[in-house]
């Protein structure tokens, strides 16, 4: 090996030599490490002004963080402008446990455990959460707990506001109105049908962001202030006729031990909706886990409608002329056979007036009439009154009920029809159908929302009613609704459903519910009605499901309801009475005295509005007088007004905030 | 041979300024590139900020005395006593009690205040006593036994401390230095040609021993074909480099720092500069970097003393190496090596050792200038040469 191979006596090199070779070498070293720092240098450069499109794909997928900004969400409004979904702000208290200092956390548990109200374990399980940066402990807290939280001035402890929907009736129309989730998206009703109209604008915001996923750049309003806040939705409900029907409608379902209820009033030369009850109902403050109370069955649930149903197939003979006004009918003393199958009357007659058909309710008679007209002439008028399609009303998962094929009706299948069994129906239709003869026949759109109305005011929708079709002839739609009102008279199915001072025309029904396939025991008593009947302003239907306690009629159990909302939309509404005794009506103030009087409104007072005492009201009467003031509103808890930040008196310039503590 | 000019400084004030801009920039890129980290888990997001001021300031106080230290004491101690001093420390490390681990490699001593790394030391005593000993054999250094053999020797022990120690960066510096200096001293390129040869082997064995080694030699310039395990780093600098472009998000603005990018404030610094500063931070670093190779190489050219050249040319090997190194890792030319970037870094021992390295330079320097201009102060140092 060359390595091991013995000294070799060179010359001594002369020391300058070396040193000039020294330097020389010197040179090559430095010179190759500047051409190595020069390759290394540009290429960095070039890494940073060209760079490999897998590095901008692998910055893009975890340097940054999406946040989605949401405009304040649009308010549902009643017909007269009353908030019945609202947006407010409210404080949440956070932890991020690894931010309070370790001599502090027993302090901070104790004083969050008794400032919040909490127990001791509960709190110290959110502070254990050491890996988490944010971890909610409460929502929605009392502002002298956020106050109190603000003073520990713990490290680690924070609050923050967040956007609330704020429903003030509160279950009031729940099934109408809706609610929202916890990210603000409408789940049902209104709430989901509107969604992209209220919610407004979004947007969303890419900023940079940690390896933890936090974000390393400033807090959001800048851009928040950008977004425009979302529509209005007025709507056509009245929320005294909703709150006075649903009132009744939960007197009648306790009374008589029932499952659901369901109540339509409608006007019946608009289609508006002034009032759309479901029970049972829900809060939508605190929105429900699982849908059982959300459900709108007026418009969700198709049911064989029964008796309710004879009025429409009376229209459709009479309209055909297969029958006429002064015809008598037999009904066979209450037993007929149509084809092989056997017919019956709950109470049998001989031979009555068209009138008596619908006063005694019929299913002879009626399937008489059906036969008459035919499987093909009878189906294209019922579904000329909208019967087996959505009515188009704006709520989710409408069902079209169902007719059935006219080409493969059979005999006892039309027969069947011609009294309201085997076929479903919508509360929501039936009371479209009724408000079609009611209207001289011309049929009328059911709908809940007058106009849908930007921030600023401008109406971006106005519902305009679309020209209705003639389903029946005027005078045929006034002879039905006038046999209507032999019901309500003496020896009628409906005289509950009588309102003092007013003609009335309706139809009970107590329809046999089908369950697997099989009629059972269980009934649904109805009340259909419009009043005055000479004249009629509203038609209402009413259905109240499995009654289990005394009788089931819908005479009995669903006729009172009717009279009682009827009685109030008729005072309300200003509709002057036209038979007996007029009531004292105060047109200028349809609203109950009581409500009214106690709510003090704002007076100006140069710079701001000067408070009232909102102490001891219900929060939708402090929403109400609140209304159109510019003055923002911080609600905390639900209930009636405790608190109330600035105290009466105090003037507050618009934009200022109240804040109203509810219990 | 310049020609004495009387305007001439007596000091080399250009490599002053150079090196001090650069710790300035490093201090800084160190407050933002070490804070998230430091704030994180230190509880102080000055710590490493504070360290390696403290390192500086005691590598300029101990440096600023070496200035005062003549090249005839410098001489006499730079042969077999500081080398000893040096191997004594390295041994040191590996006693049980006295080395302290950090991420499972022992190459620290707790010196109570800070943790001193003496295989930064023995990069440099390795220099001094190379310079000492071809200076010593003047005339003989063309050939195997006269120059390389004696070389090894020296350098051999340092080595195998560091290998003990897993420190493979330093092995590398050990190694390129010395190759280097033998090459400045005067030995055959044949010879170091070999040896460079003979050293792939053992080296070419080591790599195939791992097959991790062999895929991350093979994919060290596609850092994608596994980016979250061996191409991770490399990876993430270069997003750093892109985030940045041309101006940089700003100083203290970079995000690579927050949990991405390791080693941001050690191995990494020049691509956190490259996010917060751009393409034209990263150059002036490289500049800068380039600045102080020019100045230091320069040194050992206008010497006139063979021990001046090989010191000179040695800090210069040395810083150069580490820079280039640096650089090439992170623009992914290298496969990753943990080097810090001289004077940038954070590294006490490195960043004192760095100021230490310099001083003697500048001391060297200094009593060239004060010859030229007056051969007859300059101080006799022909005992040795």
């Amino acid at each position: 090996m060359s390595l091991e191979m013995p000294p070799i006596e060179l010359p001594v090199e002369p020391p300058i030599e070396v040193r000039r070779r020294a330097v020389k070498r010197v040179g090559h070293v430095g010179g190759i490490m500047f051409l190595l720092l020069a390759i290394a240098g540009a290429r960095g450069v070039q890494l940073a002004l060209a760079p490999d499109p897998r590095t901008l794909e692998s910055a893009g997928q975890t340097r940054w963080v999406e946040t989605m900004l949401q405009a304040e969400r649009g308010d549902i409004l009643d017909r007269d402008g009353r908030r019945l979904a609202t947006t407010a702000s409210t404080p949440n208290v956070f932890v991020d446990p690894a931010e309070v200092p370790a001599g502090q956390h027993a302090t901070a548990i104790d004083a969050l455990s008794r400032i919040l109200d909490r127990p001791v374990g509960e709190i110290a399980a959110a502070f254990s959460r050491t890996a988490a940066r944010y971890v909610l402990v409460a929502r929605n807290v009392h502002p002298s707990q956020e106050v109190a939280v603000r003073q520990l001035d713990i490290p680690g402890i924070g609050i923050e506001r967040e956007n609330r929907r704020v429903y003030p009736e509160e279950a009031m129309a729940a099934s109408v109105i809706g609610f929202v989730d916890r990210d603000g998206d409408g789940k049902s009703g209104l709430e989901r049908r509107f969604d992209d109209a209220l919610r407004g604008g979004s947007l969303v915001v890419q900023r940079r962001r940690d390896a933890q996923g936090f974000s390393v750049e400033d807090p959001l309003d800048l851009a928040t202030r950008r977004l425009s806040r979302g529509d209005d939705l007025h709507l056509t409900i009245d929320r005294t006729l909703q709150r006075a029907t649903e009132r009744s409608l939960e007197k009648a379902v306790t009374t008589s031990g029932a499952m659901a209820g369901y109540a339509v009033v409608l006007d019946v030369k608009t289609g508006e909706v002034l009032a759309l009850a479901n029970l049972p109902t829900f809060n939508p403050n605190l929105p429900p886990l699982d849908d059982g109370g959300q459900r709108n069955r007026a418009v969700q649930d198709a049911i064989e409608p029964g008796s309710i149903f004879k009025p429409f197939t009376v229209a459709a003979g009479l309209e055909a002329g297969v029958i006429h006004r002064d015809e008598s009918m037999d009904c066979e003393m209450g037993g007929w056979f149509v084809g092989g199958s056997r017919i019956g009357d709950d109470h049998p007659h001989g031979v009555v007036s068209l009138t008596e058909v619908i006063k005694y309710s019929s299913n002879i008679a009626s399937a008489k009439i059906g036969l008459k007209l035919g499987t093909k002439r009878f189906v294209t008028k019922l579904r000329e009154f909208g019967f087996g399609a959505p009515t188009g009303i704006e709520l989710p998962w409408e069902d079209a009920g169902r007719i059935r094929n006219p080409d493969k009706m059979r005999t006892i299948e039309l027969a069947t029809t011609s009294f309201g069994q085997g076929l479903t129906t919508t509360p929501i239709q039936l009371a479209a159908a009724l408000a079609t003869l009611a209207n001289g026949g011309q049929t009328v759109t059911p709908h809940l929302v007058r106009r849908v109305q930007d921030p600023d005011g401008v109406p971006e929708h106005i519902h305009r009613p679309a020209p209705g079709r003639q389903v029946v002839s005027p005078e045929v739609a006034r002879d039905v609704i006038h046999m209507m009102e032999s019901v309500i008279e003496p020896g009628g199915t409906g005289t509950r459903a009588a309102v003092p001072g007013y003609r009335v025309a309706g139809k009970t029904g107590t329809a046999e519910k089908v369950t697997n396939g099989a009629y059972n025991e269980a009934r649904i008593s109805s009340f259909v009605g419009v009043i005055p009947a000479e004249d009629p302003v509203i038609a209402i239907v009413v259905s109240v499901d499995e009654p289990t306690i005394g009788s089931r009629y819908g005479g009995i159990v669903a006729a009172p309801v009717f009279a009682e909302v009827a009685a109030v939309a008729m005072r309300h509404l200003g509709v002057a009475p036209s038979v007996g005794v007029a009531p004292q009506v105060d047109p200028a103030n349809p609203e109950t005295p009581a409500a009214s009087a106690t709510v003090q409104g704002l007076t100006w007072a140069g710079t701001g509005w000067r408070l009232p005492d909102f102490r001891a009201l219900p929060m939708r009467e402090a929403l109400a007088s609140l209304q159109g003031s510019g003055l923002g509103v911080e609600l905390a808890g639900s209930g009636h007004v405790a608190e109330q930040l600035p105290l009466p008196g105090s003037i507050l310039a618009p934009g200022q905030p109240i804040t109203l503590v509810l219990r | 041979m310049n020609a004495p000019r009387t305007t001439e400084s007596v000091w080399d004030w250009p490599l002053i300024a150079i090196a001090a801009l650069t710790t300035v920039i490093g201090l800084l890129s160190i407050s933002s590139a070490g804070s998230a980290f430091a704030d994180a888990y230190l509880d102080n997001r000055w710590y490493f900020v504070q360290r390696q001021a403290f390192a500086l300031a005691g590598g300029v106080l101990v440096g600023g005395a070496l200035l005062f230290v003549s090249k005839r004491s410098l001489l006499a101690a730079s042969g077999l006593p500081q080398w000893l001093l040096t191997f004594v420390l390295l041994i040191l490390v590996m006693v049980p009690g006295i080395g302290r681990s950090v991420k499972g490699a022992q190459r620290w001593i707790d010196l109570g205040v800070v943790n001193f790394q003496p295989t930064e030391l023995a990069k440099l005593a390795l220099v001094l006593a190379l310079a000492r000993f071809f200076a010593g054999n003047e005339g003989r250094l063309r050939d195997v036994a006269g120059a390389a053999f004696p070389a090894v020797a020296w350098m051999l022990p340092f080595a195998l401390c560091a290998m003990w120690q897993k420190d493979f960066g330093t092995i590398v510096l050990l190694l390129g230095t010395t190759a280097v200096m033998s090459y400045v001293a005067g030995l055959e390129v044949r010879w170091l040609a070999l040896a460079g040869g003979l050293a792939t082997i053992p080296l070419g064995l080591l790599i195939a021993m791992e097959p991790y080694r062999v895929e991350r030699v093979l994919n060290f310039t596609n850092p994608f074909l596994d980016a979250d395990g061996s191409g991770y780093q490399v990876v993430q600098g270069w997003i750093a480099l892109a985030t940045g472009g041309l101006t940089g998000a700003g100083l203290g603005a970079g995000v690579a720092q927050r949990g991405f990018l390791p080693e941001a404030h050690t191995d990494m610094l020049a691509a956190v500069i490259g996010e917060e500063m751009g393409a034209i931070g990263w150059a002036i670093v490289v500049a800068l970097q380039a600045g102080l190779l020019y100045r230091v190489f320069l040194i050992a050219q206008r010497s006139t003393q063979l021990f001046d050249i090989l010191l000179a040319s040695g800090v210069g090997a040395l810083l150069g190496a580490q820079a280039v190194i640096n650089f090439a890792v992170i623009g992914g030319l290298m496969p990753t090596k943990g080097l810090v970037l001289p004077l940038l870094s954070y590294g006490s021992s490195a960043a004192f050792v760095h100021v230490l390295s310099l001083a003697l330079v500048l001391r060297l320097d200094h009593e060239r200038r004060l010859a030229a201009l007056e051969p007859a102060l300059a101080a006799p140092s022909r005992a040795l040469a």
